[in-house]
């Protein structure tokens, strides 16, 4: 009984003092931010690698992870190849080409029809953004840019041209 | 002799009086009648004139359906789908497809020669298609022809209504030069053989004719030439008078004089009446064509022509819509006088007089959507006078999805008859008090209107209930109240809900829970998910109840919201369309777009004279927008939506159920970044339902859903910057602790509101406690 005893304080010890002892024994938020995690599993403690912003000051055990950074300083994960992502994107593909060929109501046709069979695609946001800026409405250029930018913001591939596309709204 | 002489030189006299007035007078005479002819022929050339210069015939403007978007991983609601191809034209065949216009339906595919179409969006000309089939999902989608794989295949719109002047006339315009020769002989042959011999009278046919009637003593034969017919047909009424005669001859005079021959055929072949389609005439070649045989004039083979020809005479006696028999007799004498006069030869007649009649068969007007076109109605009637609109042809494509149109028709009439059923005190026999109800289906980021159902039945009311009734939301208006109650409180905030009085302009109101048992606390996540109305009342007062009536002008309502605390429970009215409307913002990420119906308006001649896009307008931001998505997942996930779930709907979605004061009002709007659909259900004269938004409106929603496959990916809103999660214990709201807090939950923040500080209620123990925990809870047998 007794080694039972000493045997459990012993592990105590161990658990305590390898984790960090204050304060290390809050929860881990789920890391990925589509899907709830399970409620109660721990994970295992991350130390925060970034600033975390001013308007949200640690209390005294606050020793979060740096969820609020982090999907900034990578790319997000791309989105899954639908059926509904290949077809709206084989339409963006056709509406881009109408685009270059100075044919903006034609390619925002398109481009609506593709934000119908996926309304996540952000590349159908950034392309009707460009359509409208062809047609001169700066109003509507700026607000598809803006919902481009919900999607694409962080998709490596996208932020500079969505940069140099917020650049042209500007200069329009 | 004298008296003679006298007489004789008087008369004389007389005589030579008379004629000196008589040659003059009748000179007088055939002048005044040359010059009254001349001055009748130039106002009649001039009307002519005017007639063919200017737009030659009444087309009836068309309104559309949106085009139909096919691609390989896409669901089907096959049912639907099937009876939309049948509303296209497409006719069943047992072989695979070789015409335009034709389909097999296997269980595996289905194969379409697809139409060929035209407008100023959409040229496409028509191609056989295979639709390969797993159960209800498109494997692939191949062209037939070469075998290629096709990522996409876009169907022609449909027709969803024709806006008819009085003659209720239905023409397609063709040029001569598309039209084949061989019906030109066809009708040649069967109406004016002589046509490009006379100058608009055929004297030789019309004795010809007079011989015969005469030995048959009966009116066989008339000799008409096309030119006098065509006269007759456009210039003048169907009177059979002397004069009217003598009036057609004159215009066939002179329009001989003024036109070509083959202008003068062309708009023969457009202008005259060529059969019945149940309350509308059919004119012209170009629209016979495509009614007896739904193909193009151009498409025609030689004994089609020849039937077309022979029922010219008399479209509805010769029909082999009527009787196929007397069509077969009569093409086949077209078929011979075609071969007397040279124009077939004899092989070529020996081929066609066995073929049989085939008409391609057609159904009768239906008026699909009757609500959404008269929706769409009201926006054409501020663009065009009725007149334009039933005459020059002009086509309006409007965003509907006929098989969401007919999926919501189908689930509120299921909805209404089931809940009459459940409860007969529902049910009323006056067709103007009966149980109503209103859909309206919206993509929420393009605000294209897919499917509107403006009541239970067109033809009992026409009172449009999705556009122009005015409603209180009740509790469906509780989602822009947390909106609001974002900048002050999170999901995990703690809410006193226990009855009590609100006190505005020192009056004190008592807001009550639906349950007598509902909790005296809640979380601002459970408040909305169960709908409780105190902790709601609570939200709207600390928000400010003016914060809450800009909201409501904010996000487009027209109606008035007075800053009582009542209307954070919905106790004002609201149209459903602009419900519907409003709450496509959460939906589209904060962007709110205009609720689009009619989406461009083209001339005859393909010139596009109105288009009208998808146009957004930022409300609010994108990580609001998903706060208030992820709490009402919560409503169908555990809340007063939570039956969804039994009700087939495995996805996530995103709704809100509402039930307003005594039941007078139930709805149901629920989304996912797909789709949008809002149901309402009630009595016009408010009485009541006696059931909740949950009982009488979400399984409509649900069966809705469930009918339209394509527009369910399955897939949930993207989490935005500004959206972070973290381990909440339930109870305080704090940051959880590891191994202390009995309930942790993972919640959604906004960034700026994340909790700091770790769960008061729980607190993480210190060494010694620890100790003493791990030995009081120390259990022998698991050490």
């Amino acid at each position: 009984m007794t080694r039972c005893i000493l045997k459990w304080i012993g592990l105590s010890l161990i658990l305590l003092i390898g984790s960090g002892c204050a304060g290390t024994s809050v929860m881990q938020p789920a890391p990925v931010p589509d899907k709830p995690a399970p409620a109660v599993k721990s994970r295992p403690i991350i130390k925060p690698k970034t600033r975390v912003p001013d308007t949200a000051k640690p209390g005294p055990y606050q020793l979060e992870t740096p969820l609020p950074e982090s999907p900034r300083k990578t790319d997000r994960p791309k989105p899954k190849p639908t059926p509904q992502l290949i077809a709206s994107l084989t339409l963006v593909d056709q509406a881009r080409v109408l685009i270059d060929s100075n044919r903006p109501d034609d390619a925002i046709r398109l481009l609506e029809r593709a934000v119908n069979l996926h309304p996540q695609n952000g590349q159908t946001y950034y392309y009707l953004a460009e359509a409208w800026l062809k047609k001169g409405d700066i109003l509507q250029a700026g607000e598809f840019h803006r919902l481009a930018g919900v999607y694409l913001k962080y998709d490596g591939d996208w932020s500079s041209q969505l940069k140099l596309q917020e650049q042209k709204i500007k200069d329009f | 002799m004298f008296f003679k002489q006298t007489d004789a030189g008087i008369a004389d006299k007389v005589l030579v009086r008379k004629f000196r007035y008589l040659i003059p007078g009748v000179l007088a005479v055939v002048l005044a009648g040359v010059a009254a002819i001349a001055v009748y022929t130039i106002y009649m050339a001039k009307q002519i004139d005017a007639r063919f210069s200017s737009h030659r015939w009444n087309i009836p403007s068309t309104v559309y359906s949106d085009t139909t978007l096919l691609f390989p991983g896409q669901f089907l609601n096959l049912e639907l789908f099937k009876k939309k191809i049948n509303r296209l034209g497409y006719r069943r065949v047992s072989h695979p497809p070789l015409q335009k216009g034709e389909m097999r339906i296997s269980p595996d595919r289905i194969e379409i020669y697809l139409h060929d179409f035209k407008a100023s969006f959409f040229d496409a000309k028509g191609y056989p298609v295979s639709i390969n089939l797993d159960r209800n999902r498109i494997l692939s989608l191949t062209r037939t022809e070469n075998g290629r794989d096709l990522p996409l295949v876009e169907l022609e719109p449909e027709e969803l209504m024709m806006f008819f002047g009085k003659a209720r006339e239905r023409r397609l315009v063709v040029p001569l030069k598309e039209v084949p020769v061989h019906l030109v002989h066809a009708v040649l042959a069967a109406e004016d053989n002589r046509f490009y011999s006379h100058h608009g009278v055929d004297f030789r046919g019309i004795t010809r004719a007079l011989w015969t009637n005469l030995r048959k003593l009966a009116i066989l034969q008339g000799g008409s030439t096309l030119t006098q017919q065509l006269a007759k047909n456009y210039f003048l009424t169907p009177e059979r008078t002397l004069k009217r005669k003598f009036n057609e001859l004159f215009i066939a005079l002179i329009l001989e004089f003024s036109y070509e021959k083959d202008e003068i055929l062309e708009i023969y072949l457009n202008e005259i009446y060529w059969g019945q389609k149940g309350s509308v005439s059919i004119n012209g070649v170009g629209e016979a064509a495509r009614f007896y045989f739904d193909k193009p004039v151009t498409d025609l083979t030689v004994p089609e022509s020849a039937t077309l020809a022979a029922l010219i005479k008399a479209p509805n006696h010769y029909s082999p819509y009527v009787d196929i028999t007397r069509c077969l007799k009569r093409r086949n004498d077209v078929l011979e006088k075609m071969y007397d006069n040279g124009w077939i030869d004899e092989n070529t007649l020996r081929n066609a007089l066995p073929q049989p009649v085939k008409p391609a068969g057609y159904s009768g007007y239906n008026r699909q959507a009757p609500y959404f076109i008269d929706y769409v109605a009201r926006q054409l009637a501020d663009l065009y006078p009725p007149d334009i609109l039933s005459s020059l042809g002009l086509s309006m494509h409007t965003t509907l999805d006929t098989q969401v149109q007919e999926a919501a028709e189908i689930a509120l009439e299921k909805g209404l008859l089931s809940l009459e059923s459940a409860n007969p005190r529902l049910k009323r026999d006056d067709p103007d008090k009966k149980l109503q109800g209103a859909v309206i289906v919206m993509q929420p980021k393009t605000g294209y209107i897919l499917a509107m159902v403006g009541g239970r039945s067109y033809n009992a009311s026409q009172f449009n209930r999705a556009t122009q009734a005015k409603r209180q939301p009740g509790s469906a208006f509780k989602p822009f109240v947390y909106l609001k109650g974002l900048d002050r409180f999170t999901p995990v905030s703690r809410l006193d809900n226990t009855p009590r009085d609100f006190t505005v302009d020192g009056r004190a109101w008592r807001p009550k829970n639906f349950s007598n048992h509902a909790p005296a606390t809640v979380s601002f996540r459970d408040a909305l998910a169960g709908s409780q109305n105190v902790a709601t009342v609570q939200i709207a007062m600390e928000t400010g109840l003016s914060k809450i009536v800009q909201t409501g002008s904010e996000f487009n309502f027209s109606t008035a919201l007075a800053p009582y605390p009542s209307m954070a429970l919905g106790a004002f009215e609201v149209i459903p369309l602009e419900l519907a409307r409003a709450y496509c913002v959460f939906a589209a990420d904060g962007f709110q777009p205009f609720p689009l119906s009619l989406k461009e308006v083209e001339s005859e001649s393909g010139q596009i004279l109105q288009q009208r896009h998808a146009t957004i307008r930022r409300l609010i931001g994108p990580d609001k927008a998903y706060m208030i998505n992820d709490l009402l997942k919560s409503v169908v996930e555990k809340g007063t939506a939570g039956s969804l779930k039994h009700r087939g709907i495995h996805w996530p979605v995103a709704g809100k159920t509402g039930t307003t004061n005594d039941s007078k009002d139930a709805w149901f709007i629920g989304y996912t970044p797909d789709i949008l659909a809002l149901v309402w259900v009630g009595f016009d004269d408010g009485d009541s339902l006696n059931a909740t938004g949950a009982k009488a409106a979400l399984p409509i929603w649900a069966d809705l859903m469930k009918a339209i496959p394509q527009y369910t990916s399955g897939e949930w809103f993207q989490t935005p910057s500004g959206v972070v999660r973290r381990t909440v214990c339930a109870e305080s709201g704090k940051i959880a602790v590891f191994g202390r807090c009995p309930h942790p939950v993972v919640e959604v923040f906004l960034e700026r509101q994340v909790p700091m500080t770790q769960c008061p209620i729980h607190p993480r123990l210190n060494f010694f406690e620890e100790i003493w925990k791990g030995i009081i809870n120390f259990d022998p047998l698991h050490p």
